[in-house]
């Protein structure tokens, strides 16, 4: 971990290779996030039509996106 | 080219897109070809890569567990968590909240990953070390004047073209050389 820490030290975030890398990063989490926050709120009891609103985009995008990994 | 490939290799092929989407990578690699290959299984007779490995005892586990130390929490690398620390996200504090939250198998769910993305066939993107395994496989079937061209031209091209580094140690360790599959595969 320290020796990752140096690392991080010694690049800039201003290098397009790190700044590229951590936008590709950012959308992997956001990935991630997504599809846990959704099956977490389905397990609750949310209607996808709640889970589109909260996200800013349609029922059916988000049912199409996660309803195969998340019980119905 | 294309047409002088076997059906199982070109099996392999397009078995590659799935374990590359699978894999959440954006272009099928030479790895993603290999694994594909080790999941081939028996197909393709005597000169089956598939048969070639597991003769030496490299299982296609074995090949997936080399490779999947590369790939962290949330599915991403190290690079990747150093490039976030880098731009100013505490990625740590974010994974310890994850977990806090979900659970500790939250960020290795598999289940919470992107849905492998779909791609046709044709419109399959392959890395360009990929590209030239392909074309180096048609090189191998021509070198040893077969017509075809089977896994076993697939495997030696992809030992010649050169593996990521804990993939190419396991081959070694199993002996698996350039040199020595070329010498099981007779020519004709």
């Amino acid at each position: 971990m320290d020796d990752n820490r140096d690392l991080t030290n010694a690049v800039s975030a201003a290098d397009p290779t790190t700044g590229l890398r951590a936008v590709a990063a950012l959308r992997k989490l956001v990935e991630h996030l997504e599809a846990l926050q959704v099956r977490h709120a389905r397990a609750n009891g949310w209607s996808w039509q709640a889970i589109a609103d909260a996200l800013g985009v349609t029922r059916q995008a988000v049912h199409q996106k996660h309803a195969h990994r998340t019980s119905e | 080219m294309f047409e002088r490939f076997t059906r199982e290799v070109r099996q392999v092929v397009t078995d590659s897109v799935e374990i590359a989407g699978g894999a959440g990578a954006a272009k099928v690699a030479p790895e993603h070809l290999l694994l594909a290959l080790a999941d081939g299984g028996q197909g393709g007779g005597e000169q089956s890569g598939a048969r070639v490995l597991t003769g030496h005892g490299v299982t296609a586990a074995a090949l997936r567990a080399a490779l999947a130390p590369r790939v962290g929490r949330a599915g991403l690398t190290d690079d990747e968590v150093a490039a976030l620390r880098v731009v100013g996200v505490d990625i740590d504090e974010v994974f310890r909240r994850i977990e806090e939250a979900f659970g500790p198998d939250a960020l290795s769910d598999l289940a919470a990953a992107p849905p492998p993305r779909r791609r046709g066939r044709l419109g399959a993107p392959f890395t360009p070390e990929a590209k030239k395994v392909l074309e180096l496989s048609l090189r191998e079937a021509v070198a040893l004047r077969q017509r075809e061209i089977t896994s076993g031209h697939l495997l030696l091209a992809l030992l010649r073209q050169g593996l990521p580094g804990p993939i190419a140690e396991v081959l070694t360790a199993h002996g698996v050389t350039y040199d020595g599959v070329r010498r099981q595969i007779p020519s004709i």
